[in-house]
């Protein structure tokens, strides 16, 4: 046994000495002959007998040498390394097929694997959570408004309900957050922190990467305060400093301990700092909570017990949720149910669809690129007929053949399997810095998946293998003669292949087509959505949220004393056109009323409005018109006078046909708010023009605007048109406004075009982005796949039309000729393309903003353009046919 | 077909190489397939040529090692001489040959239908 394993060692490593071994066994078998032939000598033959006589008894000295050699190494490794010499040589003769072909596989396999890595990291699988696949969110619907959402967020009495009385879940958490003050060296700023139930950190089960984790008894009354602080404030904050912990930091004026960092993947909330709240919590009203900046709502996560459906968890809640109706009766629409869905889908949202539509066209392209690869191995093998006849005539055996050609199309395969590799390493890292873009949960670690790097590799390898064997059927196995005797490419032999070939590129035409129709109406989409006219001016358009601590600024009067001074200074400051205050933020909307009240005009459905509170300056700082009536003066501000200036939505569809101005309105909305006036109804002095006030993309709901000075209540914004880019002015705001009182916080500052980029322009930017990309590559992958079949048919067709020529035919004839194969080509493509692009675009219509799915921009420009580069695709080689020399033609043999 | 040489059964050839350098001490390729075919009287049909697959895998095997030389009439030649392992692994295949010829020696005896031609 150790004797063979000894011999298979030896046999290897001979393969590496081969030269001084031959030598040496050269050496030998001619002193083999001359001892043989001094012998025969000896025995009285001739010198020519003696050597013939000892060259027959030897058995030929090549004979000798290739058997010594056959047991000497391994056979078919020596094979293989000549082979695969042999395979680069021969590819090192096409380059310009090797980078198509290379370019192709590593195109297909790259995108893919980026795509399919981020949807499956992102999106299938983003949490670093115990039991993530059964972590939901829960929340209340309106059944009378299926789609909506009537909230996610619970009282902390309503979630210790459905922990205590459930038998669905395993354990269900509330979390909610909660900004607060942290003050340190006579800087104070607001930090975006997270509370949890105490069963949250056994909950998400994620330990703390440095310190101590929060543990149940943290949450116990007379327990020291303490705070476990998020990896990215950690990293901003403190420098990645590991002697935080055990320090103290001033949180809402109260000294609490360190006690350790949560690990970059624990991102709940994206949250500064984490803190428990106890379970035993007295509920506060909403005026306490808002008064003293308690959280009052919180986020339900349940973990589902094994086996248990959302639809039997949705029932279970429900019943619990219906006993708590009567304590909480403004929290639930008459009819409601329980939704528990997802983690996941509650963060991702929309975007998964988004992503599915992803995977399609990149499954598209990983089709036309293996197609396009495919028919590249079979024109580039079909030119070889006569070359593989040839060396099937000297002697090559059809295995040795087919393994020569196997061999070419793994290299090719392997290189591009490799660059394939690559590309997604590197794109993924591109799009990694995409994150807001791709609005995956912040836990995400979006890596290159193996398993489906593995499944591209395995698919293209498979297909540069599969096709890469055509010669063995097209050209091994014909008449060595014919092959011979024809030329190179001969138009019989490699009929079929052509009509595989005709095939692919129809196929290749289609797809393409397919994805240029798809990426047209994205970006007719992205081009209306950033195109569209939202009412107001958005440039140069400044905003922010003014954050007062304490109870300073709690009165409308003390508000009113704030920005009087604040925007008169601000107006001051050379380069600012208008400044306003407002509650919400222009176009992305702000508070709304769930119904209003309208004396004489009892309704059923809710009448949801808007609800904005702004100062004088407000309407001229957007830039909106006033369509009747008047708008809101600065007598109105300061006597806090109770008069609205409405929009043209809620004048029409509330007052239909009638003069609104002098109609009395209520926002019921109000009523539950403390510090707000009760009962008040607003008298409608104007009517201004409609502009956006849901986001860009919805359309405008009806909208009252009533001065600031209504109430005290809540935190404002300020907004500022600016007569230069606004992000310039943001520290002399911050020193005016300091100037006024350093106590209110300036926070978030951005300009509306900011603004709107990360809620509007994003989504839509990607979708450009993505499949914009894919139709590219597409359409150029099937231009290549194109211009290679036409190459190819004209240079079968050489003497055909040297002898057209020669019988008199126009070059205009031999153009048309070429061309209408072409024409042909392109044109089945395209008529399929279009017919499946008709029949499936509606699927895509949720992807789609300001454009319908039948928009005739995308499905004439897709295929017009595809038409014009296909036909450059044609005319390319048809030119070369026309500039044949009919002698030269007829002797191309 | 009585009258043509014998044809060599696998890993007969190893076995005669061996015992040829057992019997005679270092010999080269010529020599050795020289001896073969006397020691036979000539009813091995044997290209001499195949005599350096068998020497290489021998040799491979560890069982006998080669030195280059000088031949009686000053030629130079290869000399390959057997190893200690190679002696044992001889005792071992020759004890093998004669088990395997008494037992086919046996089963041939046994009367057959037809006579021996």
């Amino acid at each position: 046994m150790i004797d063979r394993l000894r011999q298979s060692l030896q046999r290897f490593l001979s393969l590496f000495r081969r030269a001084r071994l031959d030598q040496e066994h050269d050496a030998e078998v001619a002193a083999h002959l001359d001892l043989a032939i001094d012998e025969n000598r000896k025995n009285g033959m001739s010198a020519e007998e003696a050597r013939r006589q000892a060259l027959i008894q030897l058995g030929g000295v090549a004979q000798t040498k290739e058997n010594y050699r056959d047991h000497r190494g391994v056979a078919w490794l020596e094979t293989l390394f000549r082979d695969l010499r042999f395979a680069l040589r021969m590819l090192r003769k096409s380059p310009g097929f090797c980078v198509v072909a290379i370019l192709a596989l590593a195109l297909g396999i790259g995108f893919s694997s980026i795509v399919f890595s981020i949807f499956y990291n992102g999106i299938l699988n983003p949490f670093p959570y115990r039991d993530a696949n059964r972590l939901m969110a829960i929340s209340v619907m309106d059944d009378r408004n299926a789609t909506r959402q009537f909230r996610p967020v619970f009282h902390l009495d309503e979630i210790i309900a459905f922990r205590n009385q459930n038998h669905t879940f395993e354990d269900i958490v509330g979390v909610s957050s909660w900004d607060v003050l942290y003050s340190r060296k006579g800087i104070t700023e607001l930090v975006h922190g997270c509370v949890m139930t105490p069963n949250a950190a056994e909950f998400y089960g994620v330990p703390p990467m440095l310190g101590r984790g929060l543990m149940e008894r943290d949450a116990q009354p007379g327990a020291d305060p303490v705070v476990l602080l998020g990896y990215e404030y950690w990293k901003k904050e403190f420098q990645q400093d590991k002697s935080v912990v055990g320090k103290t930091m001033m949180i809402d004026n109260q000294a609490r301990t360190v006690i350790g960092v949560m690990p970059p993947r624990f991102y709940l909330f994206g949250a500064d700092f984490y803190a428990l709240i106890s379970w035993d919590r007295t509920e506060p009203s909403m005026a306490d909570a808002m008064a003293n900046n308690e959280p009052y709502f919180f986020f339900p996560n349940g973990i589902l017990k094994k086996g248990i459906s959302r639809d039997t968890a949705n029932a279970d809640l429900f019943a619990i949720a219906q006993r708590l109706v009567p304590l909480h009766k403004d929290d639930y629409p008459e009819k409601f149910h329980i939704n528990t869905r997802g983690f996941s889908d509650a963060i991702v949202g929309d975007f998964k669809q988004t992503m599915f539509f992803l995977i399609g066209a990149v499954a598209l392209l990983l089709l036309i690129s293996s197609s396009n690869v495919a028919s590249l191995l079979l024109t580039h093998h079909s030119a070889r007929a006569k070359e593989i006849a040839l060396r099937s005539a000297l002697g090559a055996s059809r295995g040795r053949l087919i393994r020569q050609l196997l061999l070419e199309s793994f290299v090719l395969g392997a290189v591009g399997c490799l660059a394939g590799s690559f590309l997604a390493y590197g794109g993924l890292k591109a799009a990694k810095t995409l994150d807001a873009a791709l609005q995956i949960p912040g836990e995400s670690d979006i890596s290159l998946n193996w398993q489906v790097l593995l499944f591209a590799v395995a698919v293209s390898l498979l297909t540069a293998l599969l096709f890469g064997l055509s010669p063995a059927f097209f050209a091994v196995k014909k008449d060595l003669r014919e092959n011979l005797q024809s030329s190179g490419v001969n138009a019989n032999s490699s009929q079929r292949g052509g009509k595989i070939r005709a095939g692919l590129v129809v196929g290749q035409v289609a797809l393409s087509v397919l994805l240029l129709v798809f990426a047209g109406l994205v970006i007719r989409s992205f081009i209306a959505i950033t195109n569209f006219d939202p009412g107001i001016s958005t440039k140069n358009m400044f905003v922010a949220d003014i954050h007062f601590p304490g109870h300073q600024y709690d009165s409308a009067e003390s508000k009113r004393a704030y920005f009087e001074q604040a925007l008169a200074r601000i107006s001051a400051i050379p380069g600012v056109v208008n400044a306003a205050t407002a509650l919400g933020w222009p176009i992305e909307g702000g508070p709304r009323t769930e119904d209003v009240t309208i004396p004489g005009k009892p309704h059923d459905k809710h009448w949801t409005t808007s609800f904005e509170a702004c100062s004088e300056g407000y309407f001229q700082t957007l830039g909106s018109r006033l369509l009747r009536g008047r708008l809101i003066s600065s007598s109105d501000v300061a006597s806090a006078r109770r008069i609205a200036v409405v929009n043209q939505t809620l004048s029409d569809q509330y007052f239909p046909n009638q003069n609104p101005i002098g109609q009395q309105i209520k926002f019921n909305v109000l009523d539950q708010i403390p510090g707000t006036p009760h009962d008040a109804y607003f008298e409608i002095v104007g009517i201004v023009r409609d502009f956006r006030n849901v986001g860009l993309q919805q359309s405008v709901q009806p909208e009252a605007f009533v001065p600031y000075t209504f109430s005290g209540f809540g935190d404002r914004n300020i907004l500022v048109r600016t007569a230069a880019n606004p992000n310039l002015f943001v520290n002399t705001f911050r020193q005016v406004l300091a100037d006024v009182d350093p106590n209110p916080i300036l926070s978030h500052p951005e300009t509306l075009e900011g603004l709107l980029h990360t809620h509007e322009y994003v989504k839509p930017k990607f979708r450009l982005i993505s499949f914009g990309t894919c139709a590219g590559i597409g359409l150029g992958l099937a231009l290549i796949g194109l211009f290679g079949v036409m190459s190819y048919s004209v240079a079968l067709q050489t003497q055909e039309l040297g002898v057209r020529m020669a019988l008199g035919a126009q070059r205009s004839d031999i153009l048309t000729l070429v061309l209408r194969k072409g024409v042909l080509l392109v044109g089945s493509g395209l008529f399929l393309g279009l017919l499946v692009a008709f029949l499936s675009v509606r699927i895509l219509q949720s992807q789609l903003w300001g454009v319908s799915a039948f928009d005739p921009g995308a499905f004439v420009l897709a295929p017009l353009a595809l038409l014009a580069a296909g036909l450059l695709a044609c005319y390319l080689p048809a030119r070369r046919a026309t500039r044949v020399d009919p002698l030269v033609a007829l002797r191309y043999e | 077909m009585g009258h043509s040489k014998l044809d060599l059964l696998q890993g007969t050839l190893d076995l005669m190489v061996l015992q040829t350098l057992a019997s005679m001490g270092p010999l080269h390729g010529y020599g050795i397939a020289r001896r073969i075919e006397q020691a036979s009287g000539d009813e091995v049909l044997l290209n001499q040529g195949t005599i350096y697959a068998s020497l290489v895998r021998l040799q491979q095997r560890g069982w006998i090692s080669a030195e280059w030389g000088t031949s009686d009439n000053n030629r130079k030649a290869k000399f390959y001489s057997i190893t200690k392992r190679g002696r044992k692994q001889l005792t071992e295949d020759a004890a093998y040959w004669q088990r395997l010829s008494t037992v086919m020696d046996r089963v041939l005896a046994l009367p057959g239908e037809e006579a021996e031609p």
